[in-house]
């Protein structure tokens, strides 16, 4: 998938990465839910709009992104969409600055992705994970997320990656990402809406299901993504081993051949290999990143289950 | 003149989010305008209507309304891009009365989709200081005009409107009502423990009113209902009658389950450091 913000700010403030906390806005989440609900096949995937106040970013806004997977969406130009709807909003005195953009699911195009949107627009884009099926059971879960500015510096261009600055910034894939605190807030007006919207819909919750045992399905699921990561980053490991031999065998060469030839016939092949290697490496730490959130992931969902369990036990205990 | 209603249960069903974005719009509207007025997308079955999603549409304050139609459809289009099953299934606009012009604005969306629904949403909080959701429907109505065969205006009756959530939407919903009332208005989600606790609170709170609600009874401070009462045996029967043993059974294998996946998934994470140190020497 193909993010990409043409749409910048007019005045970038230049504070680099002093945000400290994101506060969302109800409508946000809850416009975020309805395409999450709405968008069975693919991940849903939209722009957040919002402001930069002193240490604080806010988002007031959303849009979704039509899913270009879709039949009749293959010629949609996306950035003119963007722009179109971002234009429209402007008119109704909507936030019109975009700081970033939601998905519900963590994978490495985030990661990928997050690179043009903290460049062009403004600095303190960040990325909204939330995960529908979580969310189904009752649980909502939303995080937000942003590039170091170590990651940021070594992640800048698509092309060059180069593993010995990286290591230099000591950038692993713990540095990457850094997690920002969600807060929601809102308006008075909105808290009188949700006042009348309680007395309305006081007897129809379903938040018990959040109790439920039956932990398998999500499970699964959240094993199944982690055993693709883990897949890709095996692979990319190899290529690793694959580059040390390579190396190996280049230098003997060379060493054999230095005192017959010029060393300019054989720079091509040492070009190509290093630009995979370094491909490679980049890929590695990205898929790296999104493994560890992964683990984060399941290790959260596993402990929510085992209290459940704890608790189930003692309840029957006292029969 | 013939009155003629298309059918007599019709009802709406809106989402908050929906709500959500008229009062966002609202608070956002420039300050010569006191109401706003906007589509509203959704679906429509043979019966009722459900309003997904809602959109501001620019007007102006002149005599008459005068409606930016453009904008109307061309963000109605995008949503659609989105979600080809919205479609337009009505108009709303704020305040406490149905603003003048609304049944030219009516008209306009009658040619947009069948049977549009008019939701008048009290945002100046005048009526007893609650929010009020009234839905409209429109029928032709008035002395026909000799030269066309449509009468001239429109008769709004009013029907009946209720909140519907997806269960998502309940979730969310119930985390923000945490936030009314807490310091800044501010609520954080929760942590995945704080949340078990939560669902916990709750349901020990239910269980400690129906237990006071019973020994109330047996002390006889309360009327005995049947109605309440049957409910109450089919509420304890539903709890499932397990052997200890192949209860203890049954819990162990899940905890093993749970402990097993939480082990390996640090033991993949303590594989990723491993090869961090490994490759970038």
């Amino acid at each position: 998938m193909n993010y990409s913000s043409k749409v910048g700010s007019a005045a970038m403030t230049s504070t680099s990465n002093s945000i400290k906390d994101v506060y969302v806005d109800a409508m946000v989440i809850l416009k975020i839910i309805k395409h999450a609900h709405e968008e069975t096949t693919d991940a849903a995937q939209g722009g957040l709009l919002g402001l930069v106040k002193d240490s604080t970013l806010e988002i007031t806004n959303c849009f979704p992104f039509p899913n270009q997977n879709k039949p009749e969406n293959l010629d949609l130009d996306f950035e003119q969409y963007q722009a179109d709807i971002i234009r429209n909003l402007r008119r109704v005195n909507s936030d019109y600055l975009q700081v970033g953009f939601y998905d519900s699911s963590f994978n490495r195009l985030l990661v990928q992705s997050m690179v043009p949107y903290q460049l062009s627009g403004v600095e303190e884009s960040i990325a909204l994970v939330y995960d529908q099926a979580l969310a189904l059971q009752g649980y909502i879960k939303l995080k937000a997320y942003r590039l170091t500015p170590a990651a940021l510096e070594n992640l800048k261009n698509e092309e060059y990656f180069s593993p010995d600055n990286a290591r230099q910034a000591n950038l692993n894939f713990e540095t990457l990402l850094e997690e920002l605190p969600v807060i929601f807030r809102n308006s008075h007006l909105v808290n009188s809406l949700l006042c009348e919207i309680d007395e309305q819909t006081r007897l129809s919750s379903k938040s018990n299901a959040f109790l439920d045992l039956g932990t398998n399905g999500n499970l699964e699921r959240q094993l199944r993504s982690l055993i693709d990561g883990v897949d890709e980053f095996a692979a990319d490991a190899l290529r690793y081993t694959n580059y040390q031999k390579q190396l190996q065998r280049q230098q003997s060469r060379r060493n054999q051949r230095d005192s017959n030839r010029r060393n300019d016939g054989y720079d091509e092949d040492f070009e190509r290999m290093t630009k995979m290697f370094s491909q490679s490496r980049r890929s590695a730490l990205v898929t790296a990143s999104q493994i560890n959130n992964q683990c984060d992931n399941i290790t959260q969902f596993t402990a929510q289950g085992l209290a459940k369990l704890f608790m189930a036990q003692a309840v029957h205990e006292k029969q | 003149m013939a009155l003629t209603l298309s059918s007599n249960n019709f009802e709406v069903n809106i989402h908050p989010v929906a709500l959500f974005n008229i009062v966002h719009a609202y608070e956002r509207r420039s300050e010569k305008f006191d109401t706003i007025l906007g589509t509203l997308l959704g679906t429509r079955t043979a019966d009722s209507i459900e309003v997904v999603d809602s959109f501001v549409v620019p007007h102006s304050t002149h005599s008459d309304a005068l409606y930016n139609v453009d904008y109307a459809s061309t963000m109605a289009s995008f949503y659609r891009k989105v979600n080809s099953t919205q479609t337009t299934v009505g108009w709303y606009s704020t305040g406490s009365d149905m603003i003048s012009g609304a049944n030219l604005i009516h008209e306009f969306y009658t040619h947009e989709t069948r049977n549009p629904v008019y939701i008048l949403l009290d945002t100046s909080l005048k009526n007893d200081s609650s929010f009020q959701i009234k839905a409209y429907m429109g029928a032709p109505f008035g002395v026909k005009d000799k030269d066309k065969l449509k009468p001239h205006g429109t008769i709004f009756t009013p029907i009946p409107v209720r909140i519907v959530t997806y269960d998502e939407e309940k979730a969310a919903i119930d985390l923000f009502q945490a936030g009314k009332f807490s310091k800044n208005f501010q609520v954080k989600p929760p942590g995945e423990l704080d949340q078990v606790q939560v669902a916990l609170d709750k349901l020990l709170f239910m269980l400690k009113h129906l237990t006071t609600y019973v020994d109330d009874i047996i002390s006889g401070k309360k009327p005995s209902d049947p109605k309440i009462g049957r409910m109450l045996m089919t509420l304890i029967n539903t709890v499932p009658r397990v052997d200890a043993k192949d209860l203890e059974n049954m819990v162990n294998t899940s905890m093993n389950d749970l402990l097993m996946i939480q082990y390996l998934s640090q033991a993949v994470k303590a594989q990723l450091v491993l090869n961090e140190k490994l490759t970038s020497t």
